[in-house]
């Protein structure tokens, strides 16, 4: 299995932005497209994401745009099985989002 | 040689007192020059402007002076006679001049004689930098208010997380948050800039905008130990954006017959009753408990009720939103029917934070 190492607040942004790409900068929309959908489109490659260095937190609609809405598409099974979480804070407050 | 002397001076002093009656006669007949420019009104900036002693002479001044903007070539906006503002006032200040000068494709410029007098008045725009929004090189005055730091006032059309970024930094330079509390602030701050980029405006409003845009600033007071956060967009305010034939997410059923009520032309023959509903209507939209999940969302309301939980959770603080002709106070539950409509929406969060270490949110030191 290839486990790409991910750091967020260096490869994508230490200020994670909102739901959609027309609203502004860093949305979760944004994430999804650029970064998880093509981890999904390889069967073999799981990500690990490395949240440390975010100064702001992630908003709720960055969660459900980005995680919730791959979790919905693929099944929260695959999800779990394809994205791995260091900070288990952040792995906890997904989880609404998650059904 | 003393006789040339004396006739050289009392020509000069003839020349000067000629220019000076001129320059007198042409500010009297409205016909002042400014810069070169012909300037055909002047407007003084009131002495006191805010949003508790004189909410509706602050809002009658807001939109008349976006009226005389729009409606005369040229204009100078004198501050001299200003003695006390709010940070809120100045902020729709701020906005309404922003607003009018991009509509004439001008720019603000700067003029000792018009500039503020009082030293208060002074130091706060600097300190908010009101000038520096303006491209105007600002005054130089010795700061009195050790006790009170604003952030620069910062405009967008666009919802960029570094903007929420750098207001929690400017926060955290004296506030301590426990974790949870933090992220429950920021999803509050950057859901009511969300708010307005996403919901506040819909195409061809009456009065010229920005589309998107909002404006904010936020302030801490040691003297009493407050910190305050200010957002005003100009769109349709909240009335009629959540009655908006756009709108991309269905209303629950109450709120929609509410909704209904207000848009109806025939509800409320007594003067006034008519606006009750649109106190209903946002005590609604803040305390319903509505999931914040994208399929039942509905969209406006959630910045309010973001906020609304911060507050619960430090257990002080209070929230003003101010719309259309209503000023409603969370907390307190205090409501106003105003008789000069805002045009857009503000909303101002305060809370009270103390030195007791064991709050969820408490002061770090003091500066």
């Amino acid at each position: 299995m290839n486990v790409i190492k991910y750091n967020f607040a260096k490869e994508f942004t230490k200020y994670p932005g909102g739901r959609y790409k027309t609203l502004g900068d860093f949305s979760g929309e944004q994430f999804r497209e650029e970064v998880l959908e093509n981890i999904f489109k390889s069967d073999d490659t799981i990500i690990e994401l490395d949240t440390s260095g975010v100064v702001t937190s992630f908003t709720p609609s960055f969660l459900d745009e980005a995680f919730g809405e791959m979790a919905r598409r693929y099944g929260v099974k695959k999800f779990k099985e394809k994205v791995k979480f260091l900070d288990k804070k952040l792995e906890e407050k997904l989880e609404e989002y998650l059904q | 040689m003393k006789k040339i002397n004396k006739l050289y001076e009392l020509r000069i002093f003839i020349k000067r007192t000629r220019k000076k009656l001129k320059r007198k006669q042409k500010h009297t007949n409205n016909n002042y020059r400014f810069m070169g420019q012909k300037v055909s009104k002047i407007i003084t900036i009131p002495p006191y402007l805010d949003l508790e002693k004189h909410l509706e002479k602050t809002l009658d001044f807001i939109k008349n002076l976006g009226e005389e903007v729009r409606e005369n070539e040229s204009i100078v906006i004198d501050h001299s006679y200003m003695i006390q503002i709010s940070q809120e006032a100045l902020l729709l200040l701020t906005s309404e001049i922003e607003r009018s000068i991009k509509k004439k494709d001008s720019s603000l410029k700067g003029n000792k004689k018009f500039m503020p007098k009082n030293k208060d008045i002074k130091e706060l725009l600097n300190k908010i930098g009101y000038w520096k929004y303006f491209n105007i090189k600002s005054q130089k005055n010795k700061s009195s208010h050790k006790g009170k730091y604003y952030l620069d006032i910062k405009s967008d059309t666009k919802a960029n997380p570094m903007y929420v970024g750098e207001l929690i930094e400017f926060f955290e330079q004296i506030i301590s948050f426990e974790d949870n509390i933090r992220d429950k602030f920021n999803d509050a701050l950057f859901e009511a800039v969300a708010n307005v980029v996403e919901h506040a405006y819909i195409e061809n409003q009456k009065i010229f905008y920005i589309e998107g845009k909002w404006w904010l600033t936020a302030s801490l007071d040691f003297s009493n130990n407050i910190v305050s956060f200010t957002i005003f967009d100009q769109g349709i305010g909240i009335f009629k954006s959540l009655g908006s034939p756009n709108r991309k997410k269905p209303l629950s059923d109450g709120l929609k017959n509410i909704v209904n009520m207000i848009k109806s032309k025939d509800f409320g023959k007594i003067p006034k009753l008519k606006e009750y509903p649109k106190i209903t209507l946002l005590k609604k939209l803040i305390n319903e408990s509505e999931k914040l999940s994208r399929h039942e969302t509905i969209g406006r309301g959630n910045g309010f009720k973001s906020f609304k939980r911060f507050i619960n959770e430090v257990e002080s603080g209070e929230m003003l939103i101010l719309t259309d002709n209503i000023s409603y106070k969370v907390i307190s539950g205090e409501t106003k029917i105003l008789e000069q409509p805002l045009n857009g929406t503000l909303i101002s969060w305060t809370i009270k934070v103390d030195n007791n270490s064991n709050k969820k949110i408490h002061l770090k030191k003091e500066i």
